[in-house]
C-alpha cells in the first residue's frame, strides 16, 4: 500500500473509531443484530447496485457520468404508474412496456439527440447537461404528476413476505434483492460473453481501435444509453412503493448514494460496484441501529454517502499523467482586454445605478435584492472562471466555500457590517481552498468533481450545522459601513456588489492575460506538455485553488450581506449544482458568463412574477433544464453569440463582427484527428490548421481580417473516404 | 435534496403549532366576538380616504405570503392562500371590511428565505398586513419591522401569520400567530428556551386508552429548527408520563425501509405509544412498514395537526387506522356545527388545515379593522392603529372555529379536540360533541425549559 493510502486509511480508521467511542448507542452487538442488519441493509444495497450499474455501463462505454440516472429512474417509475395505477393495465404489460421499451427508447433518443455531441466535450460540460437533464426530468414530472395528488405505487407480490430472524422480509424487498443478483450475473455474461459486450468492452479501452477492429462505437453507445436508462427504470420502480413518489425525494437522490457505489467500482467493475452498494446500505443502518449521533451531529447520518464517498476517492491510485492521447476538445477562448472588460464593467455598474433608480421609484422594491443576490451568484461563479473554465479543475463545491466566507464573515464582524470581516473571509478561505486542492493533487477530472461535490455535502451537514458558527437558529449580518457610508438600502447595496463584481472581475481579466493565466490554460490543455515545459503542475493546482476559494470567499461575505440572516440550508449542496450549471449555460470561461450565471435566474423569477402565465411557471420548473440542453450546440456558452451580436454596435467594437468570423474559423488542435474519420476534411480546415499552426500569413485578423474571412467563406470543401466517413474499417 | 429539508421541517412546524395555543382569560376589547356576521360599519354620508398603505377608497389590499411555487414542490402551502382568498371573498359577499373591497395580493416565498423577505419588501409598499404568512424560511423580520408607513413612520408591518418557523418571527413585534406559537420570547436562537407545549392530549390518553404509555418518538432530523420543534414537544410529552423506550432521528425523505430498525425498536420495546415528528408521508411510511413487520401492541399512533390532511387517508388506506391527531381548530367533518366553519369551507373549495388557519387570520385582520372604525372612523385604519389594536386581542377564537387564542400575549391555549381514523374516515374521539373543544385537561399545558438540540438523542 502507498504511503499516502496508508495514511488516509489510518486515518478513516481513526476518524472511525472516534465516532464509534463517542457515539455508541450501547445496542448489544450479536448475532441477531447482525443478522437484522443485513436484513435491512440487503434491499437497500440492491437499489444502489442496480442504480449505480446503469451509471457504470453508460460511464465505462461512453465516457459520461450520468448524474440524472436517479431522475430517469423516477420519471419512469412515473409512468410505470401511470401505466399500472391510473391505467389499470397489468403488471405483466405494463412492466415490460417501461423496462424493455419506454426506457430503453428514452436511452437511444438520449443518445442520439443529444449525448454523441458530448464526446470529447469538457468534462464540466458534460456533467451540467446531465445536471440539465436531471432538472428536466424532474421538472416534467413535477408538471405532468400533480405533486400534491396521491401517488401509490403498487409493491410486487403483495403485502406479505418471509421471516428472517426477527424481521419480515417483504416480497418486494427480496425481489429487489433477487432482482439486483440477476442483473449482475446478465451483466457479466453481456459484457463477457457476448459479442456485443466484447464490443463495449474494446470501445472503452479504445473507441479508434475498437472501430477499426470492427466494433460499431455508435451502436455500441446508443445500446449503452438505453442499458442505463432500464436499469434506472428498474431501481426507480422497486424502490418508488418505499419512496412516497415525490419527485424531488429520495427517489431522484438515490443517486447519489449510487455515486459511492459507482466510485468503489471504479467505474469499471460491476462486482467492486455490488460491494460497493453493500458497504454503503451497512454503513447507512449501522448507524441508525447502533450509533447515537445526536446535538452538533444530528444532521451528520445525511452526510454518510458523501462521508464515504470522499473517503474512496482518496484512496484511489493518484491519476497519472496523459501521454499519447487526446482528452476534451477546448476551443481557445476569446479574452477581453482588461482595459475593454473595465470599460464594460463601469457600463454595468452605471446600467445598475439607474435600473435600481428606476425600481425605486414607486417605493421599496423586491427586485433590487433580487438584482443584488444575482450579483452575489454571479460574484460566487466567478470564483470558477479561472479554477474550472481556464484550468480546467471542476469544482461542483463554490456555494460550499462562499459558505465558508459568509461564516467567517458573521464571526468576525460581519454583524457591525465590518471591512475587516471581509477581508477575514477572504483570507480564511484560503488554506480551505488549499485542503481541498489535496485531492485535486491526486485526481483528475470526474473524480475531483465527485470529491468537491462530497466537500459541499459534508460542509453542508457537518461543518455548517455547528452550533458555534450559526447557531441553532441562524445567525444576522448587516452590510458594508465603512468611511461613515452605510451600504444597507438595497439601491446602494446593489450598487456597491456590482462594482464589487466589476473590479473582481478586472482582475480575473489581468490574471488570465497574466504569465499565471497562460499557465492555467496550457495546464488544461495538456498536463504532461506543460510539464515538459517546466509548468509546476502542483503549484499551480494549488494556487488555483487558493484563489478560487478566495474569490468564493469573498463572494461569501457579500452573499451574507446580500441575505441578511444566515443559516445552514443557505448551503446546500444541492443548490451549488444550478449555479454551476448556469455558469455553463453562460460561459465558464468567461467573467460575462459569470454575469450571465448570476442574471439568469433574476430573469426567470422575474418573467414569472411580473406576467402571471402558467407558461412561466413551467419555464421556471423547465427552463434552466432545458437551456442546459443548449450548451451542447454552443459550449462556449450563450455570452459568445450574445457577445458576436450586440458587440458590432458598440462604437470600439465595429470590428467585432469580423474577428467574430475568424474566431469561428478556427480549429482545435484535438479536432485534427478526426478529419477525414468521422468529418469531412475541408480546404477551411487547412486554413485553420494553418492557423493553428502559426504557419499562415494571415494569422493577425487586425492586419487582414477581412480576407481571412472571404478565403474562408471561399473555400473548396474536399469530400472525405467513404470507408473513413463511417467510421468502418 | 436539501430542499427535502422542507418536507421534515413542514412537519415539524405544524407539530409547533399544534403545541400552542392560546387559553388567556383577559379581557380584551374585542372578547372573542364572533366576527362572520355581515359587516356592520356604517359609512353613509362619510367620503373614504386612502389613510394608509394598501388603503384606498374602496380597497384595502392584503398580501399572503406562502410557501407554494417551489418547481419541485408546488403547492406546498396552498392552502394559505386559498384560505385568505376564501375569507376576503366571504368579507366581500358580505359588504367588504370598512366598506372597502378587500384585494389580496399573492407572493411566493418559494422555501427560500430570501423570496419571503423580497415577498415583505413588496407587501410594504402595497399592502396593509400580512395575512396567513405560511413561509417556513422567514428569518429575517428587519424589513418587516422597519416598513414605513403612509406617514413615513417605521411602524411595520402587521403580520397575521399562519406558521411561525423560526423565532426572529414568533419574538417578532408586529408578528401574531391566530395559533401561538409556545416559545419563550425574547430568543437570541440559541442555548436554553422555555417552551409551553399543548399536552391535554396527553392526559386524555391515559385515562381512556392506557395509564403506563411508553415507546418510541422521531425527531426529523433535517433541520436545526424541525430537531428543536420536535424535542421540545416529546420533551413535554415525557414530562406527562409517557415513558420514552427509545428516540429516533430520521431525515424527513427517508425510505420505508429507513424506518425498520425503528419499527423492530417497536416490536423489542412492546411500545404501546409511537410518535414521529416527521411530516404525515413519513409517519405514513412509518405505519406502513409496521404494518409490514406486523406490529399490532401500539396503543397510541400520535400525532398532532400534520396527520390531519387530505392524504393521510388516501394515501394510508387500512395502514392508518387507529391513528390519533389532535388539533386546535374545528374538524371540517364538523360542517353545519359553526358558522365559521361553514363559511370557510362554503369558500374554499380546496380546503385544508392551514387554509383554515389563514381564514381565520382574515377574522382576526376584520376584527381588529371593525373595531378601529368603530371607535375612529373609517377613515382611522392604519397600520400602527391595527398593531394596537391587534395587542388587546386577548381570546380570538374565529367565531368558535379555533381554541380560544391570547394572540397579543403570544400564549397557548389548553383546548383541543381530538380525532382518530376509524374505518377510514376521521372521527372525533374528544370532545364528541361536534363544533367544541375540550379545555378540561388538567395540566394541559406544560412548561419545560431546555435546550432543544442539547435534548436530542437518538439512539
Amino acid at each position: 500500500m502507498k504511503r499516502s493510502n496508508l495514511v488516509v486509511a489510518l486515518f478513516t480508521a481513526a476518524l472511525v473509531a472516534l465516532v464509534l467511542k463517542e457515539s455508541w448507542s450501547g445496542t448489544r452487538v450479536d448475532g441477531t443484530a447482525i443478522l437484522n442488519l443485513l436484513v435491512f441493509a440487503l434491499p437497500l444495497a440492491g437499489v444502489y447496485a442496480i442504480s449505480a450499474a446503469g451509471l457504470v455501463v453508460v460511464y465505462t462505454t461512453t465516457g459520461i457520468f450520468n448524474f440524472s440516472q436517479g431522475a430517469i429512474g423516477m420519471f419512469m417509475a412515473y409512468v410505470y404508474w401511470e401505466l399500472r395505477v391510473h391505467h389499470n393495465i397489468p403488471t405483466l404489460i405494463a412492466l415490460p412496456l417501461v423496462v424493455l421499451v419506454a426506457a430503453p427508447a428514452l436511452g437511444v433518443g438520449l443518445d442520439r439527440l443529444l449525448m454523441r455531441r458530448l464526446e470529447r466535450q469538457p468534462l464540466v460540460i458534460q456533467l451540467m447537461v446531465t445536471v440539465g437533464l436531471m432538472l428536466t426530468f424532474m421538472g416534467l414530472a413535477a408538471t405532468i404528476w400533480d405533486q400534491n395528488g396521491i401517488h401509490v405505487m403498487p409493491t410486487f407480490f403483495g403485502s406479505g413476505g418471509v421471516h428472517i430472524g426477527q424481521v419480515i422480509l417483504t416480497w418486494q424487498r427480496l425481489t429487489t434483492i433477487v432482482v439486483a443478483i440477476v442483473l449482475a450475473v446478465a451483466l457479466r455474461y453481456l459484457l463477457f460473453r457476448t459479442r456485443l459486450g466484447v464490443s463495449m468492452r474494446a470501445v472503452v479501452d479504445n473507441r479508434e481501435l475498437a472501430a477499426l477492429a470492427g466494433a460499431r462505437p455508435d451502436l455500441v453507445s446508443g445500446f449503452s444509453w438505453a442499458l442505463g436508462c432500464s436499469l434506472a427504470a428498474i431501481a426507480g420502480i422497486l424502490i418508488a412503493p418505499d419512496t412516497g413518489m415525490a419527485v424531488a425525494g429520495s427517489l431522484s437522490l438515490i443517486v447519489i448514494n449510487a455515486f459511492v457505489a459507482a466510485i468503489v467500482g471504479r467505474l469499471r467493475s460491476l462486482p467492486l460496484t455490488y460491494v460497493g452498494a453493500l458497504l454503503l446500505a451497512v454503513a447507512i443502518q449501522f448507524s441508525q441501529q447502533f450509533l447515537t449521533l445526536g446535538q452538533r451531529w444530528a444532521q451528520a447520518p445525511l452526510a454518510l454517502p458523501a462521508i464515504m464517498l470522499f473517503v474512496v476517492l482518496l484512496l484511489l491510485p493518484q491519476a497519472k499523467l496523459q501521454f499519447g492521447r487526446i482528452g476534451a476538445v477546448h476551443r481557445i477562448e476569446r479574452v477581453s482586454s482588461v482595459r475593454d472588460t473595465a470599460l464594460g464593467m463601469s457600463v454595468l455598474v452605471a446600467v445598475m445605478a439607474g435600473v435600481g433608480w428606476l425600481l425605486t421609484r414607486s417605493g421599496p422594491n423586491p427586485n433590487l435584492n433580487r438584482l443584488a443576490a444575482a450579483m452575489a451568484a454571479a460574484l460566487i461563479v466567478l470564483s470558477l472562471v479561472p479554477l474550472t473554465g481556464w484550468a480546467g479543475q471542476v469544482s461542483l463545491a463554490p456555494l460550499a466555500f462562499a459558505g465558508f466566507g459568509a461564516v467567517a464573515y458573521s464571526k468576525w464582524g460581519g454583524a457591525h457590517g465590518s471591512l475587516l470581516a471581509i477581508v477575514l473571509a477572504t483570507l480564511i478561505t484560503i488554506p480551505i481552498g488549499a485542503i481541498i486542492s489535496i485531492p485535486a493533487l491526486r485526481l483528475q477530472g470526474l473524480y475531483l468533481a465527485l470529491a468537491t461535490l462530497a466537500f459541499a455535502s459534508m460542509a453542508e451537514y457537518v461543518i455548517f450545522t455547528q452550533p458555534e458558527l450559526l447557531g441553532s437558529q441562524g445567525a444576522h449580518v448587516e452590510r458594508l459601513k465603512i468611511f461613515g457610508l452605510n451600504f444597507a438600502g438595497d439601491h446602494v447595496f446593489l450598487v456597491l456588489i456590482t462594482a464589487v463584481f466589476g473590479l473582481t472581475s478586472v482582475g480575473v481579466v489581468a490574471l488570465r492575460r497574466s504569465p499565471f493565466g497562460r499557465r492555467l490554460v496550457a495546464m488544461r490543455d495538456s498536463e504532461a506538455a506543460s510539464a515538459t515545459i517546466g509548468v509546476s503542475i502542483l503549484e499551480t493546482k494549488v494556487v488555483v485553488f487558493m484563489l478560487s476559494a478566495a474569490i468564493a470567499g469573498f463572494a461569501g461575505a457579500f452573499l451574507a450581506q446580500q441575505l441578511g440572516s444566515l443559516t445552514s440550508s443557505n448551503f446546500q449542496m444541492l443548490l451549488g449544482l444550478p449555479l454551476v450549471l448556469a455558469l455553463v449555460i453562460g460561459g465558464v470561461a468567461s467573467v460575462a458568463g459569470a454575469l450571465f450565471a448570476g442574471v439568469f435566474g433574476f430573469i426567470l423569477i422575474y418573467v414569472k412574477d411580473t406576467w402571471h402565465l402558467s407558461l412561466w411557471r413551467s419555464l421556471e420548473i423547465l427552463g434552466p433544464g432545458l437551456t442546459a440542453l443548449g450548451i451542447i450546440k454552443n459550449p462556449s456558452g450563450a455570452v459568445v453569440p450574445i457577445g458576436d451580436a450586440f458587440a458590432p454596435l458598440l462604437p470600439w467594437r465595429k470590428d467585432a463582427k469580423a474577428r467574430a468570423a475568424v474566431e469561428k474559423a478556427r480549429i482545435a488542435l484535438p479536432e485534427v484527428g478526426e478529419l477525414g474519420l468521422t468529418r469531412p476534411f475541408t480546404a477551411t480546415d487547412i486554413v485553420a490548421i494553418e492557423r493553428e499552426l502559426g504557419v499562415a500569413d494571415d494569422l493577425n485578423p487586425h492586419r487582414a481580417p477581412l480576407v481571412n474571412a472571404d478565403r474562408l467563406r471561399n473555400a473548396p470543401t474536399v469530400a472525405p473516404s467513404s470507408e473513413a466517413a463511417l467510421g468502418t474499417p | 435534496m436539501k430542499r427535502t429539508g422542507w418536507l421534515a421541517l413542514a412537519v415539524a412546524l405544524s407539530l409547533t403549532i399544534a403545541a400552542c395555543g392560546g387559553s388567556g382569560k383577559g379581557g380584551d376589547s374585542l372578547g372573542g366576538a364572533t366576527t362572520t356576521t355581515k359587516s356592520g360599519t356604517d359609512c353613509t354620508g362619510k367620503t373614504l380616504t386612502a389613510s394608509e398603505v394598501g388603503v384606498s377608497p374602496t380597497t384595502i389590499t392584503v398580501t399572503v405570503i406562502a410557501d407554494v411555487g417551489s418547481p419541485l414542490s408546488p403547492g406546498l402551502f396552498q392552502g394559505s392562500m386559498d384560505g385568505v382568498k376564501a375569507w376576503a371573498a366571504y368579507a366581500n359577499a358580505n359588504g367588504g371590511v370598512a366598506c372597502r373591497k378587500i384585494v389580496v395580493k399573492q407572493a411566493d416565498s418559494k422555501l427560500n428565505a430570501d423570496e419571503a423577505k423580497n415577498a415583505i419588501t413588496a407587501a410594504c409598499a402595497d399592502s396593509t398586513v400580512l395575512l396567513g404568512t405560511t413561509a417556513l424560511f422567514l428569518n429575517d423580520m428587519r424589513g418587516a419591522e422597519a416598513c414605513k408607513d403612509k406617514a413615513g413612520v417605521a411602524t411595520g408591518i402587521p403580520d397575521l401569520a399562519v406558521l411561525q418557523t423560526e423565532p426572529v418571527e414568533q419574538c417578532s413585534a408586529i408578528s401574531f400567530a391566530v395559533i401561538p406559537n409556545g416559545g419563550s420570547c425574547p430568543y437570541s436562537g440559541k442555548g436554553v428556551r422555555t417552551f409551553h407545549a399543548v399536552t391535554p392530549a396527553i392526559e386524555w390518553f391515559k385515562k381512556n386508552v392506557s395509564p403506563d404509555l411508553h415507546g418510541i418518538f422521531v425527531v426529523p432530523n433535517d433541520l436545526p429548527s424541525t430537531i428543536t420543534s420536535s424535542t421540545s414537544l416529546f420533551t413535554a410529552i415525557e414530562q406527562d408520563g409517557v415513558k420514552q423506550d427509545a428516540e429516533f432521528g430520521i431525515s424527513g425523505i427517508a425510505t420505508q425501509s429507513g424506518y425498520t430498525p425503528i419499527v423492530q425498536a417497536i416490536k423489542s420495546h412492546s411500545a404501546t405509544w409511537v410518535m414521529n415528528g416527521a411530516d404525515f408521508s413519513g409517519t405514513l411510511k412509518m405505519r406502513k412498514e409496521a404494518a409490514v413487520q406486523g406490529v399490532t401492541g401500539v396503543k397510541v399512533w400520535a400525532c398532532s395537526l400534520q396527520c390531519y390532511a387530505p392524504n393521510f387517508i388516501k394515501q394510508g388506506g387500512a395502514q392508518v387506522e387507529g391513528q390519533y391527531s389532535w388539533l386546535q381548530l374545528l374538524p371540517f367533518e364538523d360542517k353545519g356545527s359553526n358558522p365559521s366553519l361553514d363559511a370557510f369551507l362554503k369558500y374554499d373549495t380546496a380546503p385544508d388545515a392551514f387554509g383554515e388557519q389563514a381564514f381565520s387570520a382574515g377574522l382576526l385582520f376584520q376584527q381588529a379593522i371593525e373595531a378601529i372604525v368603530a371607535k375612529s372612523g373609517p377613515n382611522a385604519i392604519t397600520r400602527s392603529a391595527l398593531l394596537t389594536q391587534i395587542r388587546t386581542v386577548h381570546a380570538f377564537d374565529a367565531g368558535g372555529m379555533i381554541v380560544k387564542t391570547d394572540v397579543a400575549g403570544k400564549t397557548p391555549s389548553n383546548c383541543i379536540a381530538i380525532v382518530q381514523v376509524k374505518s377510514g374516515a376521521w372521527v372525533r374521539v374528544d370532545p364528541v360533541k361536534k363544533g367544541t373543544f375540550d379545555c378540561t385537561e388538567p395540566g394541559g399545558i406544560t412548561t419545560i425549559t431546555l435546550d432543544p438540540l442539547k435534548a436530542y438523542h437518538p439512539g
